[in-house]
């Protein structure tokens, strides 16, 4: 027998050899399988929770330095408030200004609307009516330029010139007398 | 491979358990029989195919319906059984046999209707694990000289010399095993 007769000999012996599992080895395998997967489902969850905190954390982290440096006004806008400004406020009592304002702008803005529902001059010439309406149209920003200053700045400031008049102020004087 | 299992693969590939017991019942004998054949007890040929079963499901996205579907599953099987012997250093492929030379007359005596299947696969058991690994995957799993040698991690030429040594043992080992019966007898 040659070595190609030997070898196929051996080869047809064992083509097709087919030899069946234990019973209880497809059960097993299904159930490794399903521990894998679902572990592996398990750290992706994870991987995700991680990178979702961490989107949190940072978006808060730039929040607050944004906070910091600018205030978000009601329109959406920031304004940048210098640091300076910020302590200054701490160090003032808040006082209520809404109360005193509110009554002006609302003069105010009646007296732009009406000055809006005018009609438009005619013609180019600037005469003295055109004058006029050119002052109720700055009048709002007088009225408001005239109003009390309430700040806390100008309270102190009050307080300092009423105090002289509560106090006696005894200045020594020597009185000489000529003969 | 037929179109019942490229619609088997591709159902599995999408995820369908009862696919995948499916595919495990269609070929989970041929399987454990490859593992059988490079595992030292039916408890580690188990683990091996539970084992090969696993890179299976885990790489059959990667698997093309253009190759052979048994001859990929033959691979992944034979490749865990030698990693896990390699990892339990159980296996050694490098021989330390004295030499067996099969003699003119003996490879004349040697006619195949003297074996059967029990005898041959007791004679190749009988080998050195490395000769016998060798012959195994040329002569019956049908592995090149370069696969073999990619899969043992050994040089081309090394597994010619094996293999060319694994078949004069085998025959002399076939031989003297029929002395031994002819004597009994």
């Amino acid at each position: 027998m040659s070595i190609e007769q030997f070898d196929q000999y051996v080869t047809g012996m064992f083509a097709n050899e087919t030899v069946q599992p234990p019973a209880g080895a497809e059960d097993a395998l299904f159930q490794r399988m399903n521990k894998m997967r679902k572990r592996k489902r398990q750290i992706q969850a994870m991987g995700a929770a991680v990178v979702i905190c961490v989107g949190v954390l940072i978006g808060a982290h730039v929040a607050g330095d944004s906070q910091n440096g600018a205030a978000i006004s009601t329109d959406g806008s920031r304004a940048i408030v210098p640091s300076t400004a910020i302590m200054a406020t701490d160090e003032i009592e808040p006082v209520p200004q809404h109360e005193n304002l509110s009554q002006p702008t609302s003069a105010a803005a009646e007296s732009d609307l009406t000055v809006a529902s005018d009609p438009p001059p005619a013609g180019n010439d600037f005469s003295n009516q055109d004058e006029v309406n050119l002052e109720e149209k700055r009048s709002p920003l007088h009225q408001i330029d005239a109003l009390p200053a309430t700040t806390a700045a100008y309270d102190s400031g009050e307080r300092s010139l009423q105090a002289p008049e509560e106090e006696t102020w005894v200045l020594p004087a020597v009185v000489k007398v000529k003969d | 491979m037929n179109s019942e299992d490229v619609d088997l693969i591709e159902r599995c590939k999408k995820g369908h358990a009862q696919a995948e017991r499916e595919l495990y019942r269609r070929y989970s004998p041929m399987m454990f029989g490859v593992a059988i054949r490079y595992s030292n007890s039916r408890h580690d040929a188990e683990d091996i195919a539970q084992d090969a079963w696993v890179k299976v499901f885990r790489y059959l996205k990667s698997f093309s319906e253009n190759n052979s579907f048994e001859g990929w599953l033959r691979r992944i099987v034979v490749n865990t059984a030698i990693t896990h012997y390699r990892r339990q250093k159980k296996h050694t492929h490098h021989l330390d046999i004295d030499e067996v030379y099969a003699t003119p007359q003996d490879l004349e005596a040697f006619t195949e209707s003297d074996y059967n299947k029990e005898e041959i696969e007791k004679a190749i058991n009988a080998l050195p694990n490395g000769y016998a690994t060798v012959f195994k995957l040329y002569v019956i799993e049908g592995f090149k000289h370069k696969e073999i040698a990619e899969t043992l991690e050994i040089d081309v030429n090394t597994s010619k010399s094996q293999l060319s040594r694994a078949r004069k043992a085998l025959q002399v080992t076939l031989l003297n095993m029929a002395r031994i019966a002819k004597k009994k007898g």
